[in-house]
């Protein structure tokens, strides 16, 4: 029988070309020894299609790849009711490298490029600004203005502009003018601007420059206009390079997903999610940001939300730190343990909620834990654990990170960037509002955080979860600056504002009509 | 001038022919795709004007026309071709295509692949009576049933289909059953030795 039954599954594999080895045989002859005869087949099919969904690399298979393949058809049912809302941690988020040559992004583990480190190598500073930089370059040439234009087309007179590398600018010893360049912006001198792409830099002229909207930061990503003459580039006007709608990222490279999480392809494509999305109207993201803890009229405020929200639970609260407005002292630690205990103890006053909604919370900049250095990763266990062996529907995760709920991408990061951007521009702007400003800066600057890295400190390899592209629905920049939201190519940007410092303001999302509520808890 | 791009892309076939798949030219296409966009808004906007009574735009409009059929050609061709190269192999080098092969397909290349893998499996398993008939093996006549090879790489663990299991390391050389050890010398696995 079991040579039989070896010999019909090899055939079966063999005639979708690929070969087993032998341990790789002996272990499906087992799993499927278990299953009636007539149902074999049919199993041998399912297995073999979710074989081929795996990358392989050779048509010999190990017992390493069908085990996962079984797993991932014993696995199917429960996952689809999974995937309606994942958190996705910043440490875990996929690695994509675009190949120039190519024009595709490709999986690192497909390049056989090594996972990241903590502490990184000199390497990996390197490839931070230069993946910073061919992201942006490939969007930008791709935009409207930098295409050439088409031959037949009737309005010929539209004005195209074509991008050079600043090893065109260095080439030439004759007067250049009207030319349009993507670079960095740094201080490569102190007090000196420069100009950096990956083929060489630049000093900037600045004294006549137009600074479009945007707070223009160093080391943030720019398109100088202007004449280049005896080494020195007069700029007439900066912008940032032009942002693209996700929409459009999507139709250009596929289905993959870049967002994170379980599913092997973007959730937007999934119509099944989308349906679930559009049914389920109530469904409600409350985000809230400087949860402190240790003051007893935020708990006080907190009851009243509850108590608000335990009639119709919603999907989620989001609650950023920092968890204390003392963040010091030997006790602190302590201190915080008590305060989660005291909190899972107000959330059980409310099982609707405990049942019904989920908890996240995300680290704030002065809360315990590592450095100071983005991305920040959860709070220690030995604070969490009482809280979530109470409420076990709840998630402590990294900052930033990343929610995705039905075909709807969340970037919720905790952070006070508005200030410290506004603190470091080139010039701050004389016009137009700071949220307007800042939405469009990390819009067009595909990143959360387009500072120098002595200002807001980076883990070099772990940059990649920092970057927002392609854009996704909502990006939530808690902050200590006053409650904003924006809205520009489809993106969202908000800002909750401090809870107990904007008079006990937060907001709440409905994903269904993607409209946010600003609601406030006063005395 | 017209369809310029479009033969861009013919010609790069061309010049790749015999070598691997080149990358897929999403550019050029995406092009050629525009031009044509163009070229078919200013026709339509020349027939209604002429329909509305103003002579001599029909030149125009036939040059147009033909410039736009070409372009299909060309694009048409483009797509054929590599569809064929794609499915040569298949046969070539079985259902796991070499990384260096799969990163130049576009997205929905893979996706026929995967398909065209599918129903080739399916009809090879609806021949014969027996588990199917694998199409791929023999093709060319065989001389013997039973080969002499050797081994190139540290391969490990290969069982045959009677169960005993031989272990192909480097530089070692086997009598296998032909039809089992062919795919393992198109992938170059193993080395054919003709005396």
């Amino acid at each position: 029988m079991s040579s039989k039954q070896k010999s019909s599954i090899v055939s079966a594999f063999k005639m979708h070309g690929l070969t087993l080895r032998s341990e790789a045989s002996k272990y499906l002859v087992e799993a499927l020894s278990s299953i009636s005869e007539s149902d074999v087949a049919e199993c041998i099919d399912r297995i073999i299609e979710s074989i081929q969904k795996q990358s392989l690399s050779s048509s010999m298979l190990d017992r390493a790849t069908v085990e996962q393949a079984v797993e991932d058809c014993n696995q199917e049912q429960e996952e689809d009711n999974d995937k309606v809302l994942t958190v996705i941690d910043a440490f875990t988020v996929p690695r994509y490298t675009y190949m120039t040559e190519r024009k595709k992004f490709l999986s690192n583990k497909a390049l056989g490029i090594a996972d990241p480190c903590i502490h990184g190598d000199s390497k990996d500073k390197v490839d931070l600004f230069r993946d910073r930089y061919t992201i942006l370059h490939q969007r930008t040439s791709r935009h409207d203005l930098f295409t050439p234009t088409v031959i037949g087309s009737r309005d010929t007179k539209a004005k195209k502009f074509e991008l050079k590398p600043i090893e065109f600018l260095l080439g030439s010893t004759a007067k250049l003018g009207d030319i349009i360049v993507l670079g960095m912006l740094t201080q490569l001198k102190e007090g000196k601007w420069f100009l950096e792409d990956p083929t060489g830099a630049v000093q900037l002229d600045l004294t006549k420059a137009n600074f479009h909207t945007g707070l223009f930061t160093e080391n943030s990503f720019v398109l100088a206009e202007g004449w280049y003459e005896d080494e020195l580039f007069h700029i007439n006007a900066f912008g940032f390079p032009p942002p693209e709608p996700s929409r459009t990222t999507r139709n250009f490279f596929g289905n993959i997903n870049f967002f994170g999480g379980q599913s092997e392809t973007s959730v937007k494509a999934s119509s099944r999610l989308r349906q679930i999305e559009q049914e389920n109207e109530t469904a409600m993201f409350v985000f809230l940001s400087d949860l402190w803890l240790d003051n007893l009229k935020v708990f006080e405020k907190l009851r009243t939300l509850f108590t608000g929200f335990s009639e119709s639970p919603p999907t989620c609260f989001v609650f950023s730190g920092n968890f204390s407005s003392t963040p010091y002292g030997s006790t602190h630690i302590k201190e915080m343990k008590d305060n989660f205990d005291t909190l899972a103890n107000l959330i059980l006053e409310f099982p609707s909620l405990v049942e019904h909604s989920k908890f996240i919370f995300i680290p704030g900049p002065r809360d315990p834990g590592p450095a100071n250095i983005l991305p920040r990763p959860s709070l220690p266990e030995v604070i969490t654990q009482g809280f979530q062996e109470k409420i076990p529907n709840s998630r402590f995760t990294s900052n930033p990170c990343r929610i995705q709920y039905c075909t709807q991408e969340i970037v919720v990061f905790r952070e006070d960037i508005v200030t410290k951007m506004c603190r470091n521009c080139v010039k701050f702007p004389d016009q137009g509002d700071v949220p307007e400003h800042f939405a469009k800066t990390i819009i067009c600057q595909g990143h959360l955080c387009p500072l120098p890295l002595h200002v807001s400190p980076i883990y070099w390899a772990h940059d990649v979860a920092l970057r927002t592209y392609p854009l996704p629905d909502v990006i939530v920049c808690a902050d200590k600056y006053d409650s904003f939201s924006v809205s520009q190519v489809d993106c969202q940007v908000v800002n909750p504002g401090s809870f107990p410092r904007n008079d006990y303001s937060f907001k709440v999302y409905y994903p269904a009509n993607r409209h946010f509520e600003e609601s406030k808890i006063s005395d | 001038m017209f369809c310029e791009k479009a033969l861009d892309l013919i010609r790069e076939l061309q010049r790749s022919r015999g070598a691997s798949l080149p990358p897929f030219n999403e550019d050029t296409l995406r092009h050629v795709l525009e031009e044509m966009k163009a070229l078919y808004e200013q026709n339509q906007q020349d027939v209604n004007d002429a329909v509305q009574g103003e002579a001599g735009l029909f030149s125009g409009v036939q040059i147009r026309h033909a410039a736009l059929e070409r372009n299909k050609r060309c694009i048409l061709a483009y797509l054929q071709n590599r569809l064929k190269t794609t499915r040569d192999m298949r046969w070539e080098f079985g259902s796991v295509l070499p990384a260096d092969v799969k990163y130049n397909l576009s997205e929905a290349e893979i996706q026929w692949f995967n398909k065209y893998n599918k129903s080739l499996a399916n009809y090879m398993r609806s021949l014969g009576e027996d588990g199917g008939l694998d199409l791929t093996q023999d093709m060319k006549p065989p001389k013997t049933l039973y080969i002499e090879v050797r081994c190139k790489v540290d391969h490990g663990e290969f069982e045959t289909q009677e169960g005993s299991i031989v272990l192909l390391k480097k530089n070692s050389q086997h009598f296998l059953l032909r039809s089992e050890c062919e795919h393992l010398i198109r992938q170059g696995i193993l080395e054919h030795i003709v005396h």
